[in-house]
């Protein structure tokens, strides 16, 4: 086991390097970099900016430099200081952005995993057992509907219910009293009243998906033979239930607790865009929008390596859940 | 004394050939036969078949062109379309009475009952070129004088007609689902294939890289690719940078399906026999893997455009897809990203509305199409 | 004297579906004596599994038991071991089969085995947790004491260094030792009638003949019976008390083996027996050489359902009238023998052999 996880984390070390080249590529791909984005912007204000002010910024950035010694630069700041440069846009360091930031993201990602299990494991379990009843087709149908509403649509259709009809704009964490405030009992619920929606919002489709899913994996495991051996040793429905197919059918999803994170991210992006969240999403759509490269890089980069650690916390799962696959490490 | 006669059954396969012609054929039936039993998928073909030609023909359904905008109706809302029976059967709308609002300063638009806006069948209006072929001014329905006002969705700020332009953004919203999915396709099925059918290193070297391609969070990739198309790219261009970049990303699903059926399918013990005869290998392929699963493919290729379409429409909707002039459900989307517009003109979620629609019908029949060829669910 | 242990009367299990409905077991009548072994044999898709799982009102949806007696007799007078309240006779037919009455049957009372070991076993836990989670569903033990009345069944069932084989996972034993341990599981509670559907078909020729040996050793030292299901004749004619031979949901014909083999009445057991080759080492024989095909289970014949394959069809009897039990002697009797076949008007000719054509049978 302790040789099977070391030959894993090994083995994430080059993934981790190719990522960082995608992400540093991405940034990279757009014509002109950063600094002509600057002289645009001033050039449309009808401002202009010194040459040689322009050479200093060039020369501070390392933009004159090749791009391999650029790439260097930035990974081994990062991997030896923690330092993923700095925000040419908020003129801050990443880092500090990031730091702002990220916890409401994971917060979020967390509150809605949770939230989205809760509701969708017995959903799923009842569909699969109950199959053809009513409530097996209300569930389905729901699931069905919560898979086809982009995120962003239900989450533009709920801001604007609460706009119209309760006069109530959304946008943010805090209520504007609270946002500076130190945290007290007033402030945690407001919090949690700014909460319940987006998490609402950013769960629905991975619920219809899970809920399709399990069904779909229960029934198979319903219709095999170690199930009907089970009942005929006299098991009670119930513990027959969740002893035996509930266990394998749940295998798949752990072995995909990993990609929850990048399922986060991309759903995230527009959610919180929309419902104006102080998250990493809106932060990066900002940077690529402005070419901010070491502020967009970072972020993708955070998002990918989250990725692999994520998929690395799905496999030894699995592997703790999973004789078959334990074995075959043991 | 009878001979005991063998169960055909049970017979070994000698002529591979001979039994595709037996087999094969009747698979697709069968595969019709079960998907035609389920309601919901027949509903959606119904739905997606509506769709598609309504994106075909997207000049001749729609009463006005895209770009057709009268600025004195900008956010009127959608009409009903009412029916008068004196003298014969007439469609009319009412028209507007606006003014303008003091403290917002947009117009208020009330239903004025003394002005009806006549409405028929293939009346004239505003010429087209179909397909680039012929020019005409018929169109499906509309005013009967081309300048009155119908906006039986609303309008958008501009005055267009949000119902026009709901036709016409169905063109590219609904091809690029289409065009993705084949770039996917290709992809997906020369490294699946691969993969799958040569097995060993080729195949482990693949599966990591589909493995590194799956660990990458799909969106800031795409936005990141998205955000690097440049502005001076024509429309033709960046529709197509844009599914690229969307197909980029769906492959990998459709690798590892193709992946799984080779291996199923090459223990088979028809490709088995094939290969024991000496038949070369591109012709197994041909003859004998690549009809025994295409039903499953096109199961997965279905269901993967819905994916591709909410894609591109994210991506217009942030402003980094598809840039107007080019019309799609999810540059539409575009003008409805504020709550204050949306408030004054609701109906600009109708886009969305679409999607969904879309969306949903796509995934009926691709469940319909993936449970008809699984011969297990009855 | 045996009397019966289970006797089923007059059994149908339908499959309702779209296209029809799909009469698996359409009016089974069979008798498992105390202490004896019955073999069921016939061809594939007969209906011989869905009678075993009718017993223990194991069908799955759409599958349906809609008529007949499961009679099963509860605590046999002899033995002190079931409480004076269980004696008499259930009728399992008419339990609910999610009840507790039905489950408190399966596994204590009646327990049952699988063909394929590896898919019948729960691919995630252990043989051990399998063996004493079912001691514990009908035994009020503790853990410790269940784990070790595991390691006792697998012992006896003759597998090697059991202390350790408890903790395996199905996947990690062969696939004699998974079938041992399948029969482990199913003796535990030690049941008075064992249901084995084709135990040894995915065997290999040696581990068959261990299992076998296996199986009867047991049966002799628990005293139970045994209702077997097999394709292979040659297994029969090894470890057969009876015989039941069905063909389309049907019993057509129950006796013992010896009549079996040497004095058969039902024209399907005697093309049956035909279509074994009689030298040659015994192998695997699969029951499909009879004349033409079974019938698609939509378009079950009328009348008796083997007529359109009977060499002795009568034309104009066969093709309409379904042929009723004629049986020998009184039920309860071992040397008794029922069969339904229209060549036989009186029990009197089935017990002398003579049918109505005049021709003494053989
Ligand atoms: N789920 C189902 N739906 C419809 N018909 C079914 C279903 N399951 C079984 N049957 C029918 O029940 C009949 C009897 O099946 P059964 O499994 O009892 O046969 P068998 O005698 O055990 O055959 P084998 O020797 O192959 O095991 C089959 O002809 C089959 O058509
Ligand atoms: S009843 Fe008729 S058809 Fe059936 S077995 Fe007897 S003789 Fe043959
Ligand atoms: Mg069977």
């Amino acid at each position: 086991m302790g040789l099977y996880l070391l030959r894993r984390v090994l083995a994430m070390v080059p993934t981790v390097f190719l990522v960082s080249l995608v992400s540093f590529t991405i940034i990279q791909l757009p014509p002109g970099d950063f600094l002509d984005t600057v002289v645009a912007n001033l050039s449309q204000q009808g401002q202009t900016i010194e040459p040689a002010q322009l050479a200093a910024l060039r020369q501070r950035y390392a933009l004159d430099q090749p791009m391999v010694v650029q790439y260097t630069t930035w990974i081994t700041n990062i991997v030896t200081r923690g330092d993923f440069g700095q925000s040419m846009l908020y003129g801050k360091p990443v880092s500090e952005l990031i730091g702002e930031r990220l916890p409401l993201t994971l917060g979020l990602g967390v509150s809605v995993w949770l939230f989205g299990w809760a509701i969708a494991l017995p959903a799923g379990i009842y569909s699969a057992v109950r199959k053809y009843s009513l409530g097996d087709y209300v569930l389905t149908s729901m699931a069905f509907v919560g898979i086809a509403v982009p995120g962003f649509l239900l989450a533009l259709t709920v801001a604007f219910i609460q706009f119209r009809y309760f006069d109530k704009a959304v946008g943010g964490m805090f209520s504007p009293e609270y946002a500076d405030a130190a945290w007290n009992l007033g402030k945690l619920l407001d919090f949690l009243d700014h909460l319940w929606l987006p998490v609402l919002v950013l769960s629905l489709g991975g619920i219809g998906g899970t809920i399709r899913v399990l069904r779909a994996n229960l029934l198979d495991e319903l219709r095999k033979p170690y199930v009907v051996t089970a009942r005929s040793r006299g098991l009670s429905e119930r513990r027959l239930l969740v002893a035996y197919p509930v266990r394998v059918a749940l295998n798949p999803f752990i072995a995909t607790v990993g990609w929850l994170i990048p399922a986060l991210f991309d759903g995230e992006v527009l959610v919180s865009t929309v419902l104006g969240l102080e998250t990493t999403g809106p932060l990066l759509l900002r940077s690529l929008e402005s070419q901010d490269m070491y502020l967009a890089g970072s972020i993708i980069f955070i998002a990918c390596v989250l990725t692999v650690i994520g998929t690395l916390i799905s496999d030894i799962l699995l592997v703790l859940v999973d004789p078959r696959v334990r074995a075959g490490y043991a | 004394m009878n001979d005991p006669v063998s169960d055909p059954a049970s017979d070994p396969v000698r002529d591979p050939d001979r039994d595709e012609e037996i087999y094969v054929a009747p698979q697709y039936k069968l595969v019709w036969w079960r998907f035609r039993r389920n309601r919901l998928a027949v509903a959606g073909l119904v739905v997606l078949g509506f769709l598609y030609l309504l994106a075909a023909f997207c000049e001749f359904w729609a009463p006005h062109t895209q770009d057709h905008y009268r600025a004195v109706y900008s956010y009127a809302p959608p009409q009903r379309i009412h029916v008068s029976f004196d003298g014969g059967v007439h469609f009319f709308v009412y028209g507007y009475k606006s003014r303008p609002d003091p403290e917002t300063l947009l117009r208020t638009f009330t239903v004025d009952r003394s002005t009806r806006v006549p409405l028929r069948f293939f009346p004239r209006g505003e010429t087209y070129q179909l397909w680039g072929l012929f020019g005409t001014d018929r169109h499906f329905f509309g005013p009967v004088k081309p300048g009155d006002p119908m906006y039986l969705f609303g309008a958008d700020e501009q005055g267009r007609d949000l119902f026009s332009r709901l036709i016409y953004g169905s063109r590219i919203s609904m091809s690029v689902g289409l065009v993705g999915v084949f770039l996917s396709l290709a992809l997906g099925v020369l490294l699946g294939g691969i993969s799958g059918y040569l097995g060993g290193i080729t195949d482990n070297l693949i599966q990591r890289f589909i493995e590194f391609f799956m660990s990458i969070p799909t969106l800031p990739l795409w936005l990141g690719l998205a955000a690097a198309i440049p502005s001076g790219w024509g429309p033709i261009t960046s529709y197509f940078a844009i599914t690229i970049i969307l197909s980029l990303m769906g492959w990998t699903g459709l690798a590892r399906v193709v992946r799984s059926r080779f291996f199923q399918i090459r223990s088979e013990d028809y490709v088995l026999a094939a290969e024991l005869d000496g038949v070369r290998r591109m012709r197994i392929i041909r003859r004998h893997m690549l009809p025994a699963f295409t039903s499953h493919v096109i199961a997965s290729l279905t269901l993967s455009i819905p994916g591709m379409i909410l894609g591109e429409t994210a991506l217009s909707f942030l402003g980094l897809g598809l840039q107007p002039p080019v019309v799609s459900w999810g540059v539409l989307l575009n003008d409805a990203q504020n709550v204050r517009v949306l408030s004054t003109a609701p109906w600009l979620l109708l886009s969305g509305a679409a999607v969904v629609v879309a969306v949903m019908a796509l995934n009926f029949v691709g469940d319909g199409l993936r449970d008809a060829a699984d011969p297990y669910e009855s | 004297m045996d009397p019966a242990l289970l006797r089923v009367r007059g059994l149908r299990t339908h499959f309702a579906s779209p296209e029809g409905v799909v009469r698996a077991v359409d009016g089974v009548d069979l008798v498992v004596r105390e202490g004896q072994t019955l073999c069921v044999v016939g061809e594939s898709g007969c209906g011989k599994s869905m009678t075993a799982r009718s017993i223990l009102q194991l069908v799955d949806p759409p599958g349906r038991i809609v008529d007949g007696e499961i009679l099963f007799r509860l605590g046999a007078p002899a033995e002190p071991r079931a409480a004076a309240a269980e004696h008499g006779v259930v009728d399992l037919a008419r339990l609910d089969p999610r009840g507790r009455a039905m489950r408190r049957i399966r596994g204590k009372e009646i327990a049952m085995i699988f063909q394929e070991p590896m898919v019948s076993l729960s691919p995630v836990h252990t043989i051990g947790h399998q063996i004493a989670e079912n001691i514990r569903t009908h035994q009020d033990v503790s853990k410790k004491e269940a784990r070790d009345r595991a390691i006792e069944e697998l012992r006896r069932v003759g597998i090697p260094r059991p202390e350790h084989r408890v903790d395996a996972y199905t996947f990690q034993l062969s696939g004699g030792m998974r079938q041992r341990a399948m029969i482990a599981m199913a003796l535990a509670c030690r049941p008075k009638l064992l249901i084995a559907d084709e135990p040894t078909t995915a065997l290999d020729v040696t581990t068959q003949a261990q299992i076998l040996e296996l199986l009867q050793e047991l049966q002799e030292q628990l005293g139970m019976a045994v209702m077997f299901i097999t394709h292979d004749l040659g297994v029969v004619a090894e470890i057969a008390d009876e015989v039941a031979v069905m063909y389309l949901g049907l019993v057509v014909e129950q006796c013992g083996v010896d009549e079996l083999f040497h004095d058969p009445r039902h024209p399907y057991t005697k093309a049956l027996l035909e279509s074994v080759p009689t030298a040659g080492p015994r192998a695997k024989q699969r029951l499909t050489t009879i004349t033409g095909s079974v019938p698609h289970p939509y378009h079950r014949p009328k009348g008796c359902p083997f007529h359109t394959r009977c060499r002795q069809a009568i034309p104009g009897e066969c093709d309409h009238k379904l042929p009723p039990v004629l049986a020998t002697g009184t039920a309860d009797h071992p040397g008794s023998r029922a069969v339904r076949c229209l060549l036989y008007q009186t029990p009197a000719d089935v017990a002398a052999g003579v049918d109505t054509l005049g021709e003494v049978s053989r």
